[in-house]
């Protein structure tokens, strides 16, 4: 019988564990507490931003090996304010044929200022690698996230005329556990 | 024309106008369920619609005492054309955005540039036979 318990007891207690371990680090975005914003730095002057945001979101501080961030936006909610140029923005990302826009992280490393994620951002049809720097602020509820990097849209062919040169991308993503 | 009726069609153009326009607003936002109270509430339309008609009954009234009568109805094609010269502006306006479906705006927002100039130049005539 003693053979059976001890085996048994063992499995449970590790089960337990890793189930406590993955409910820790995972972080659940919460609705409409989001803001993926672009900014453009270069060229025609405008900002805009995405809704539709969904993401698989591990993170630990104290782990970082283990964290890993997915993410993904409705390349179809594009809002620049203005009626005709979001139509025009939906052409650009060709969001009838590539709807969603995805990152996901390779590795996430510990810097002076907060974190990097390292991953590959998927745009129409180019995935590229990038370095997305963003800091994680842990409160009593949950945490937030808030990232900053810049992108050149023709480099993922958007490239129709009038997209800004440069655009700079800001993220603000409340979680929760 | 003197200047109380100039004064007359400027309010009973403002009153006409600002009505067309809330009345079109509640039409249009309970057809295609769309929201733009927080960019033009009706204290803005009303404060447009007598800006645009006060500007064009003090038009009148000066075009008359330059050039007499025969200036009012070049002065009509010229508030016309004001008119839909003005749509250029919503066309290229960029809402806050946290607003919706800022692509129905334009279809909101260009019929009302019309109201001003349609309520002045209704009232005109019956206020000159006076």
């Amino acid at each position: 019988m003693k053979k059976i318990i001890y085996p048994a007891l063992i499995a449970t207690i590790i089960s337990t564990s890793a189930f406590t371990i993955i409910t820790g680090n995972n972080w659940t975005v919460k609705e409409d507490s989001y803001t993926v914003k672009f900014n453009s730095k270069k060229g025609k002057d405008f900002s805009g931003i995405f809704k539709g945001l969904k993401s698989s979101i591990q993170f630990d501080e104290a782990n970082l090996s283990t964290s890993k961030i997915s993410a993904s936006i409705d390349a179809n909610t594009v809002n620049t304010g203005n009626g005709m140029r979001n139509k025009h923005a939906r052409q650009g990302l060709g969001a009838d044929k590539f709807p969603n826009i995805k990152f996901e992280s390779v590795a996430i490393v510990k810097t002076s200022s907060g974190y990097e994620a390292n991953g590959k951002l998927t745009i129409k049809d180019v995935t590229k690698e990038i370095k997305l720097p963003f800091t994680f602020n842990k409160n009593a509820n949950g945490g937030m996230f808030v990232g900053k990097f810049q992108l050149i849209p023709s480099e993922y062919h958007v490239d129709k005329s009038g997209t800004p040169e440069l655009l700079e991308i800001e993220l603000n993503v409340e979680v929760t556990q | 024309m003197n200047w109380k009726n100039i004064i007359l069609l400027g309010l009973i153009g403002t009153t006409l106008s600002a009505i067309a326009c809330a009345i079109y607003a509640r039409i249009y936002t309970q057809a295609f369920y769309v929201d733009f109270s927080k960019v033009i509430a009706l204290p803005n339309m009303i404060a447009a619609c007598a800006i645009g008609c006060f500007l064009m009954a003090t038009g009148y009234a000066l075009a008359i005492k330059w050039k007499g009568e025969k200036t009012v109805g070049w002065l009509n094609v010229a508030y016309s054309v004001l008119s839909f010269a003005s749509i250029v502006g919503v066309l290229g306006f960029n809402l806050p955005l946290y607003v919706e479906s800022p692509e129905m705006f334009p279809g909101m927002v260009i019929p009302m540039h019309f109201f001003p100039a349609l309520s002045v130049l209704s009232v005109y005539p019956l206020l000159k036979s006076k």
